[in-house]
């Protein structure tokens, strides 16, 4: 799925206090499975999944998805890739505010009609929210139910990655497993890459990616 | 089928802050059309008399020279004055002469008023003999609706509308704080361009003029009189069509116009300001909002489409609201005010809706550029949480 190569991500670049938040290393990522990426704060683990999901341009080296160099394609290929074939799940879910759960699974999603709404309303109900919480909005949502609001925004459109960012982080401990328990699933027959730095919630990762200071340790 | 963002989600869900958004665009409209709605009444009243009634009466006062008369060569005053009445008799005979003047006479006037909501307009009304009476009705197009017919010195017909603007009833005193108890109103006559007429008590007046009843044709009196062979001066006083138009364009529409306009502005800015201010806010609020749009794959421009969905949204929704209300606000003040005062109005004033949208359209105009400028502020959710 993604191959990558000499990645550098450099930021101020053209000042003394230039931070190389990655320095140039070479992965291979498959095309299903659950990959974890864990380090400290300020290893870069975050900056990669930015990278690889076109959220950030690295300042050197390739990456390549599924043939197509990332660096090479315009803002509306970028786009284009986030709507259709990437899911993202943040830190914190920004939910819509003034959206019900419903509307905002769907905001994500690339069709419209009464089979998209099916559908969504099949990942909200798998993800354990009910029907009366399908129309309510995030203020009147757990956190936790918040954040499977996210991931079945995030799957909608049955993407081919999912880059979920500190999925489980304000999230009790519960929570957090039914979360990954979720994504574990999905990744069976997908991509999905989880950056954290609690190793405890990559307990069935197939993979493991250790980042230290910009570079994989191991 | 293509989703794009909904622009009546965020009108559906956030009812308060739409409220306070479309109250103020209709209140503003409402005010603009109400304030338009009572100062035209004054163009629209006046019309009758400073436009419609010249085309069918004039007024002339000639000095000597007019008629070519040098006083200094007379051997008195009283010579140069039998030498005027002669010159002025030979011009009425002539002016009776000229296709479409039906009669010139020489009599008294007396002075009318109208108050329209700002400002008001005297205007002349004949003083006739008793008997020349029916004649001026039948120029004018006038006819008696109540009352009767003037038999003695100061009685005055007056118009109905006139009436009601004064505040007048038949058999009260005519203008009694004016004239006193000098001319009383004997009937009530109606027609399209207003015309009063009386009987002339004593010296009660407001000159001697020739009257001239014209037409379309030969309501330019001042150039009738000069290719009579009249010289007229400065002394000389016409009141025609020609001194009625300018009038009407200068002191009435040019007064209007320049209120209009002023009070239009100071509307027009204080809503700008306002909803520039509350735009601006209200996109900073939604800033997560666009950068998560940016984030899962949605471009700027089709965020854009959605802002300026939601805005033509709201705008639609002020601006009918609206309407709506500015037209109940002018039968309202029609049915109160501008109706009982004998003034000419209406529910519905094309020129100023299409002001009003005008208006709107360029304030989503303004708009975009807090539109543009925070758009260019939209990143993805990276560059938040770095």
């Amino acid at each position: 799925m993604f191959e990558v190569k000499n990645i550098c991500m450099i930021y101020d670049m053209d000042t003394d206090a230039k931070t190389y938040a990655l320095k140039g290393f070479d992965l291979s990522l498959p095309d299903k499975g659950l990959i974890g990426i864990i380090g400290p704060s300020g290893s870069g683990k975050s900056t990669l999944m930015y990278c690889l999901s076109t959220l950030k341009k690295p300042t050197e080296g390739s990456i390549l998805y599924n043939g197509t160099e990332l660096a090479g394609i315009g803002n509306a290929q970028r786009e284009s890739l986030r709507r259709r074939e990437f899911g993202f799940i943040f830190q914190k879910h920004y939910l819509v505010p003034y959206a019900t759960a419903m509307d905002n699974v769907l905001v994500a999603a690339v069709g419209k009609g009464p089979e998209v709404q099916k559908k969504a309303e099949e990942f909200l109900r798998d993800l354990g929210l009910s029907e009366k919480e399908f129309h309510k909005k995030p203020a009147k949502l757990s956190g936790g139910q918040c954040q499977r609001v996210a991931i079945a925004r995030a799957m909608i459109n049955d993407p081919k990655v999912i880059f979920a960012d500190e999925p489980t982080a304000s999230l009790d401990h519960e929570n957090a497993f039914n979360v990954m328990r979720i994504l574990k699933k999905y990744s069976n027959e997908r991509l999905v890459l989880v950056v954290t730095h609690d190793r405890s919630i990559l307990q069935d990762a197939d993979r493991i990616i250790e980042m230290w200071d910009g570079e994989i340790s191991r | 089928m293509k989703s794009k963002l909904s622009a009546w989600k965020y009108v559906k869900n956030n009812k308060r802050t739409v409220a306070v958004l479309v109250t103020a665009l209709a209140l503003s409209c409402v005010a603009m059309y109400a304030i338009y709605v009572l100062l035209i009444t004054t163009t629209d009243s006046l019309r009758p008399i400073m436009l419609e009634l010249p085309k069918k009466v004039s007024y002339a006062s000639l000095t000597g020279k007019a008629y070519g008369l040098d006083a200094a060569s007379f051997e008195d005053n009283e010579a140069y004055s039998k030498a005027y009445d002669e010159a002025q008799e030979e011009l009425i005979r002539k002016l009776k002469e000229v296709p479409g003047i039906d009669d010139a006479i020489y009599t008294q006037i007396q002075g009318s008023t109208y108050q329209a909501v700002m400002g008001g307009y005297s205007f002349e009304m004949p003083l006739l003999e008793v008997d020349q009476i029916q004649g001026f009705l039948d120029h004018v197009g006038a006819e008696l609706v109540d009352g009767e017919m003037p038999k003695e010195p100061g009685d005055v017909l007056v118009d109905e509308t006139i009436l009601k603007n004064q505040e007048m009833i038949l058999g009260d005193w005519y203008y009694k704080e004016w004239f006193g108890e000098t001319f009383r109103i004997s009937g009530v006559i109606r027609s399209k361009s207003m015309a009063c007429v009386g009987v002339p008590h004593g010296f009660n007046n407001r000159g001697w003029y020739i009257v001239v009843y014209n037409d379309e044709t030969t309501m330019d009196l001042s150039k009738i009189l000069t290719e009579l062979g009249i010289q007229l001066g400065d002394g000389d006083e016409i009141i025609d069509s020609k001194a009625y138009l300018a009038s009407y364009k200068k002191d009435v529409e040019g007064t209007i116009d320049m209120v209009l306009s002023t009070i239009f502005t100071i509307v027009m800015t204080f809503l700008a300001i306002l909803v520039l201010v509350a735009y601006t806010s209200f996109m900073r609020n939604r800033m997560n909002e666009y950068c998560l749009y940016a984030s899962i794959g949605y471009g700027r421009g089709e965020i854009y489409g959605m802002i300026l969905r939601e805005m033509i949204l709201l705008f639609g929704l002020g601006l009918g609201t609206g309407m709506l209300l500015s037209l109940v606000t002018a039968a309202i003040l029609n049915a109160l005010i501008i109706e009982p005062k004998g003034l000419v109005g209406y529910v519905f004033y094309g020129r100023q809706v299409l002001n009003i949208v005008s208006t709107y359209v360029f304030l989503m105009g303004i708009l975009q550029l807090p539109i543009l400028m925070n758009l260019r502020r939209i990143r993805t959710i990276d560059a938040i949480e770095d």
